[in-house]
């Protein structure tokens, strides 16, 4: 549980408070019982010293009584009994004996018997008054021999005036009186003649009960009284069967129930005042006084003990009254102090809770609210520390604030500039190996990337060590990093991106890290491949042309030399040479010149298909037909070789869609060329399938095969560009070398395919493909398409 | 005591032998200084008076007691004889933990709780002799009393002072 400091303060005031309460309490309890039983040792010993007092009082009384009697001049003179007679004198004075004994005995109920014993006589008693329980009798007959008892014959040995005082025991004395088998004291005094002659006795029988009764019939219930002898032997207890053990055969001693008493009684001391337990089992403590009282005469040192008791329990229950009442005091204080200490630690609490919930509920930018910044204590210190505090921290975040939006928008431009540049910024930790990279990558990359072998993974195989390599490098040598083109591969798709790194050093210059950018760069590598091509392109184009216009010149030049030499062998020589020769001259002039023609016929119409100035005129028309004139036109030819010729075709019209004028010069080219490539007899093998499937398409395969030398592997193709001519003709066979060229445009702008290849057998197969339809592609490419003339080519 | 001084069988009086031991009671009731009760009671007769005779009730203890004060006494056993008695434990019928009686009486009859006996009490016991008596000691083992009421009541009146003459008791 977690507490408030104001809580704990009150807890903590609380435990003190009532700690020091309940120690005062418990201080005030304790005293209160030692007090209460200093008190009560107090209060018994002064009743024990007024009982005492009273005790020995009464004795002193009896025996005054005693004395009185003894000192009586009757009995003095009496005193004539030599023969246990009594006279007529006494007789009279025994009646008026006897009267006063009765009143002594009605006045003192404690007294149980009177007597007045011969000392002669055995000691035969002369007058008796006994306490009956009808009253006073005077006791006539039956008077017996008292010799033998201590109160008699120890009295007669004692002088007038002398007081004897018996033992305190059981009267076993037979008789009709009250006091018979009651403790009891005997008290006598010798009477003694007016001649000195010890003649009697006078005994007073003091029943002990009732002479203890009427002296302490003002002790309160709670005390109780025991009187012992001198030996401990018990006379007086609150518990009947402990007296006169001694007289049952049976001692019951003081010293038994009370362990420590008995140096009391052999020792001088005249009091004990003890707090311990009593009885056989010590079960019950007591307060308790004892008191010795003198007995007798001071020289025979005789002593009764007197004490009194009461339960300890008793004492001290105006304690536990007063401890209870502590107790609740206790419980009141405790609950005042709580509540004292709750108001403490609200008053001190308080405002710091108040100063707590205002910096809880504190927003930045605004001040804090309910502060007691007034107050002059610490507390208000405090409060004001705390509102220059949040001054201050307002300050902050405002500054702050203003270079947040400042970075913010830069951040936005960063972004925007990073997003249109396709850049994205990485930083890399050495030591963590956490890569962190700008939303931009995702952009690039198509996911994030948390560390470095995760951005590596993602770079082509091939690539991709080189790139750790130099990436390592850098770090270990602090040079900047730069992979100027690297290839990545993602989506399946080919992306270039271009990395750029810095090291980063930490305060004290040690490299932690790099920092760099990632940029898309695949557009700019596209177009720099591109531009390579179109160079290539260009630079092949720049080639050809070179190549075309040598050749031109070449081929030009040829036949213009020829027909300009022998036009000067004709001038020159027409005097000295035969007609004939003269002729063969022109001849060679008009060959010449043709060839020229020809030659700068078929370079017009190359240019004008390459300029895309040749119109194409599609007309639905029989391809057989045109095939036929073709070998029709060049009948002569075969005939001249000796070439025989093999037409096939697969049905027996072939309808498409083309230009019949130009389809026929491709033919008549490729006749031509077959008729070059072949030598007397051989056999130039035609085949037309009019319906073929090609590249998906219907379309019409023409081929034509010769049984001549072929062409070499590597020249299938360039076979078709502009003066070029296969290896194996251009030595023998001549030509422009812009036929194939013309034929190729020719079959592209029919939309169509040419090709060559190579017959396993030996010798050349040129094919070409036409469509059945014209496609739309064409129709629209042929719109554009200027009209124009053109003769046809050769060859 | 009497009926020892008498010849008769002390424990069954007949009424004349009653009537005569009262008399011879009473006589010596008028002769002794006085009556005790207990040995301690005796010792300090002793002491505070000129005795010459004591009747030793209490026998040996008594003596012991006496001696043991610096009395000059010896113990002896009249003529006619005297009554003796032995104290003894009984176990009953129903004695409840009959192994613990008699761990008890083997306990008393040890040598050194005996002779304990002996030493503070001065009776004699049953592991050492005590040499004390011979076989001409006239003992007389006490007997059932023919009526014990009688004797207690007769004893009781003696003692307190009547005078021969006035009961008679049968």
């Amino acid at each position: 549980m977690n507490f408030s400091i104001g809580t704990k303060l009150g807890i903590l005031l609380s435990l003190l408070g009532i700690f020091f309460i309940a120690i005062t309490g418990y201080y005030a309890y304790n005293q209160s019982r030692m007090l209460l039983i200093k008190a009560a040792e107090e209060k018994l010993l002064t009743a024990n010293h007024v009982l005492a007092q009273r005790f020995s009082n009464s004795i002193d009384s009896i025996s005054k009584k005693v004395l009185f009697l003894a000192s009586l001049n009757i009995l003095k003179e009496s005193a004539l009994n030599e023969q246990a007679k009594l006279s007529d004198d006494f007789s009279d004075n025994a009646h008026f004996l006897t009267d006063i004994f009765s009143n002594l005995m009605y006045s003192y109920p404690e007294f149980s018997q009177i007597r007045y014993i011969d000392a002669n006589n055995y000691g035969k008693e002369l007058l008796r008054v006994d306490r009956v329980e009808t009253g006073i009798k005077v006791v006539e007959k039956n008077l017996q021999e008292k010799n033998h008892y201590p109160y008699v014959y120890k009295t007669l040995k004692l002088s007038s005036g002398q007081i004897y005082l018996s033992s305190i025991n059981f009267n076993r004395e037979y008789g009709t009186h009250l006091a018979e088998g009651k403790p009891t004291i005997r008290i006598a005094s010798p009477v003694t003649s007016q001649k000195g002659k010890t003649i009697g006795v006078i005994v007073i029988n003091v029943d002990l009960n009732n002479l203890f009764f009427l002296l302490s019939y003002e002790l309160p219930e709670s005390i109780q009284a025991v009187l012992t002898n001198q030996s401990g032997d018990y006379l007086i207890h609150p518990d009947s069967e402990k007296v006169f053990g001694f007289e049952k055969g049976r001692r019951m001693l003081i010293q038994d129930d009370i362990q420590s008493i008995s140096s009391f009684y052999e020792g001088n001391g005249k009091q004990l005042i003890l707090d311990t337990n009593i009885g056989p089992q010590a079960k019950h403590r007591f307060v308790s006084t004892f008191l010795k009282i003198p007995f007798g005469y001071q020289k025979d040192n005789r002593f009764l003990v007197l004490g009194l008791m009461t339960p300890t329990e008793r004492v001290l229950e105006g304690s536990q009254i007063l401890g209870r009442d502590i107790i609740n005091l206790i419980i009141l204080f405790s609950i005042l102090s709580i509540l004292v200490s709750l108001f403490l630690s609200r008053i001190l609490a308080k405002p710091i809770n108040d100063m707590a919930i205002s910096v809880r509920n504190y927003e930045t930018g605004k001040r804090l609210i309910d502060l007691p910044t007034g107050r002059k204590d610490e507390i208000g210190f405090l409060a004001r520390n705390f509102s220059t505090l949040t001054q201050q921290i307002n300050q902050q975040i405002d500054a702050l604030e203003k270079n947040r939006t400042i970075l913010l928008n830069n951040e936005k431009q960063l972004s925007e500039a990073q997003h249109i540049a396709k850049l994205a910024s990485w930083e890399w930790h050495s030591m963590s190996d956490k890569l962190s990279v700008s939303n931009e990558l995702e952009d690039i990359i198509g996911k994030k990337l948390y560390d470095l072998e995760s951005l590596f993974k993602i770079i082509r195989p091939d690539v991709r060590v080189r790139v750790k390599q130099e990436f390592a490098q850098a770090f270990k040598y602090k040079h900047r990093f730069h992979i100027t083109y690297q290839i990545m591969n993602l989506n399946e798709e080919i992306r270039h991106l271009r990395m750029l790194g810095e090291i980063v050093y930490d305060g004290d210059g040690a490299p932690i890290g790099m920092l760099g950018s990632i940029q898309d760069v695949t557009r700019e590598q596209t177009y720099i491949v591109q531009l390579q091509g179109l160079r290539l392109e260009a630079e092949k184009a720049n080639q050809s042309k070179t190549e075309f216009l040598a050749n031109m010149s070449h081929e030009l030049r040829t036949p213009l030399h020829a027909i300009l030499s022998f036009a000067q062998f004709g001038l020159t020589r027409k005097e000295n040479i035969t007609e004939d020769k003269l002729s063969s001259y022109f001849q060679m002039i008009q060959t010449s010149g043709e060839r020229l023609l020809e030659l700068l016929s078929g370079l017009l119409d190359i240019s004008k298909l390459e300029a895309g100035k040749l119109e194409i005129k599609f007309i639905r028309k029989n391809f057989l037909e045109v095939v036929d004139d073709c070998l029709k036109e060049q009948q002569s030819l075969f005939l001249e070789q000796k070439l025989k010729i093999q037409f096939n075709h697969s049905e027996a019209f072939c309808f498409a869609e083309f230009d019949s004028l130009r389809i026929a010069q491709v033919i008549s080219n490729l006749i031509a060329n077959a008729i070059n490539a072949s030598i007397k007899g051989q056999t130039i093998y035609i085949d037309v399938q009019c319906r073929q499937t090609l590249d998906d398409n219907e379309v019409l395969l023409f081929s034509i095969r010769d049984e001549g030398v072929g062409i070499p592997e590597d020249e299938t193709v360039t076979i078709f560009d502009k003066f070029v001519q296969s290896s194996k003709t251009k030595t023998g066979a001549g030509g422009t070398g812009l036929g194939l060229a013309i034929c190729r445009q020719i079959i592209v702008l029919h939309g169509g395919k040419i090709w060559a290849d190579n017959d396993p057998d030996g010798g050349a197969i040129f094919f070409f493909s036409l469509p059945l339809e014209r496609s739309e592609r064409h129709q629209i490419g042929n719109k554009s398409l200027q009209p124009e003339e053109t003769n046809s080519p050769r060859g | 005591m009497a009926a020892l001084t008498m010849g008769a069988d002390p424990f069954n009086l007949d009424e004349k032998e009653f009537l005569n031991a009262v008399e011879m009671l009473i006589a010596l009731r008028r002769n002794v200084l006085t009556f005790y009760t207990s040995p301690e009671e005796s010792v300090r007769l002793y002491q505070e008076n000129d005795i010459a005779l004591i009747y030793g009730n209490y026998g040996s203890q008594q003596v012991k007691q006496l001696q043991a004060v610096g009395a000059d006494v010896a113990y002896v056993i009249p003529d006619e004889g005297a009554l003796a008695w032995l104290d003894c434990w009984v176990l009953t019928n129903r004695v409840k933990n009959k192994q613990l009686a008699e761990q008890w009486i083997n306990y008393t009859l040890e040598k050194k709780v005996s002779d304990t006996l002996t030493q503070r009490q001065g009776l004699s016991n049953t592991v050492t002799a005590s040499g004390k008596t011979d076989d001409t000691d006239k003992i007389f083992w006490l007997e059932p009393l023919e009526n014990y009421t009688l004797r207690k009541e007769l004893w009781y009146k003696i003692r307190s002072g009547d005078t021969s003459g006035i009961f008679s008791p049968l």
